[in-house]
């Protein structure tokens, strides 16, 4: 059994990936968020840049601020100091308008699906046309155009749903239902795309699905992927790096195929006992 | 120190101390005071009784000479509520949209306009109908003005509710991807508020049904003119016959709204 007193080396599980890329389509710097004046930072100088086309995951103990970070990255969240930039553009400077501009390029995949349950898969998928276009066209499929209803179909058909286009979402299964997100997002064309432990309701066979659903559209398309899960497989097996963040600053940032399972289990073990120390 | 018994039963009308004794004791003068103001009086409720037996006699067997202005006078009622409800609701939509928390552009603006929506609801119908009468004149125009009125203060109220009641996530979902808040009202809030936004309207035509009945009395046109003067001209036999078309009418409009709320409700269990 590991002492408790034992404690992480400086740098133990951090390497020169940390360094900014030229290329980079995300760049986090010096980023600290709390809730509330009178609670600590729930993470503090997170720094880390993501190049393009590269598949990030973020793992780390529950409450280590893993969903805090993706949102802050997109200013769902305001983060109370720091900056995001994506493509070189800073988000934390923009306006209301530009920032809407900004997310249309991103697709962000949530815990829980957050579609429209009344409304059938395909009306949720054309809804990811509302992010490059406001307006009626993207509300209903009657009100789209036949161009638009096309590239939604396609959209389901890359994640294997063409078959329950015009189906409730509300009768559709988990996997399904999260896949219909996907969809959604790929309606967008994003250049990045989040995912917030997508696979947390899923069963194993549909979290592997969809991890590898993820992974293809990311080596395929060159969508830059940045997701969080709780599952270390999924780290090491689906994304080229992984960041671990715990104790309020980011631990790890090592290129996946340099780990291993037993190695990630170290950290979350160390982990544990460190923040309980 | 004294042990509480654990088998004691619940003294539920025990004493509670000489300020609850007090509170009765006014309560209950109170009361007295006011049966006294509100003239309620035992014995001419039972001299009362017999004229009472006298009227409903005069009602039996309702009267047939008039149906035709009747039926006319029961359609312009309903037909008050009706488009007193529509505009109503029509004016209500946007209101909600300002007041709901969630939707609202600014808390002040949302403060305001539930402000606003508060006093149509508390001041009561029968006021407005006057009000009304007062302005436009005499007749079924000033009662579907009240109606409206009527409408935008109930239904304000629950569609703005209805709306703060829906699950922010597939809008939140949406905000993520930069979809524009008119947008994501559109597509996401007001699918889930709808059926309780519809639900709403059906009762509000219910309502409206009703207070138009009582709308005649003052001059607002409809079947209630037709029971005042019938009433004031002792043709009881008439005024059985409209209490009867009333409470058909009543009856009739609260079977449809049932049928359309339990059909929309089943609409939405097969979709969820």
């Amino acid at each position: 059994m590991l002492p408790l007193t034992r404690t992480l080396p400086a740098d133990a599980f951090c390497s020169s990936s940390r360094q900014s890329r030229t290329s980079a389509a995300v760049k986090v710097e010096a980023l600290c968020k709390r809730y509330d004046t009178n609670t600590p930072n729930i993470f503090s100088d997170v720094s880390f840049s993501i190049g393009t086309g590269e598949s990030v995951a973020i793992i780390g103990p529950n409450g280590a601020g893993k969903s805090t970070l993706l949102k802050c990255c997109v200013r769902l969240l305001d983060p109370d100091s720091g900056s995001v930039f994506f493509n070189d553009q800073c988000l934390t400077t923009m306006t209301a308008r530009d920032l809407r501009r900004f997310r249309s390029r991103i697709g962000f995949v949530f815990q829980k699906h957050q579609l429209i349950s009344g409304l059938s898969a395909l009306s949720n998928v054309l809804h990811g046309s509302l992010a490059g276009r406001p307006g009626p066209r993207g509300w209903t499929r009657h009100l789209a155009g036949r161009q638009t209803c096309e590239q939604a179909m396609h959209c389901l058909e890359l994640v294997g749903l063409s078959e329950v286009a015009q189906r409730p979402v509300g009768r559709l299964s988990g996997g399904q239902s999260q896949r219909v997100a996907i969809a959604r997002a790929l309606m967008q064309s994003p250049a990045l795309l989040i995912a917030d432990e997508p696979t947390a309701s899923l069963d194993p066979q549909a979290s592997e699905a969809l991890m590898g659903l993820l992974r293809d559209l990311s080596t395929k398309s060159g969508i830059t992927l940045l997701f969080v899960s709780h599952e270390l497989r999924h780290a090491t097996d689906y994304a080229d790096r992984v960041l671990g963040l715990s104790g309020g600053t980011l631990q790890l940032d090592r290129a996946s195929s340099s780990l291993c399972l037993n190695e990630l289990q170290d950290f979350f073990t160390l982990e544990k006992y460190r923040v309980a120390s | 120190m004294s042990r509480a018994d654990p088998l004691a039963v619940d003294n539920r009308y025990g004493s509670s101390g000489i300020i609850s004794a007090v509170a009765f004791l006014l309560a209950l003068g109170f009361f007295s005071w006011s049966l006294i103001r509100a003239g309620f009086s035992f014995t001419e409720l039972w001299e009362g009784l017999p004229n009472m037996a006298v009227i409903a006699g005069e009602m039996v067997p309702p009267a047939t000479d008039r149906m035709l202005p009747m039926l006319d006078s029961i359609l312009v009622t309903f037909q008050m509520a009706f488009v007193g409800t529509v505009i109503g609701v029509l004016i209500s939509f946007p209101l909600a949209l300002l007041a709901a928390h969630n939707t609202s552009p600014h808390p002040l603006i949302a403060s305001s306009v539930k402000g606003m929506i508060s006093f149509f609801r508390t001041v009561p119908d029968l006021a407005w109908a006057l009000f009304f009468v007062a302005s436009v004149g005499l007749g079924p125009f000033a009662g579907t003005l009240t109606l409206m009125i009527d409408t935008i203060g109930f239904c304000g109220r629950f569609f703005a509710e209805a709306i703060e009641e829906t699950d922010p996530g597939p809008s939140d979902a949406l905000a993520a991807i930069g979809v524009h808040p008119i947008d994501r009202i559109v597509v996401a809030t007001l699918p889930d508020a709808l059926p309780g936004m519809t639900a709403s309207g059906l009762f509000a035509l219910e309502k409206a049904v009703r207070s138009s009945v009582v709308l005649g009395l003052v001059g607002a046109g409809g079947i209630g003119a037709e029971l005042a003067v019938s009433m004031e001209m002792f043709r009881y036999d008439q005024a059985a016959t409209i209490i009867l078309m009333i409470f058909v009418l009543v009856i009739a409009v609260e079977k449809l709204s049932n049928a359309a709320r339990n059909g929309l409700r089943m609409l939405r269990k097969q979709n969820v």
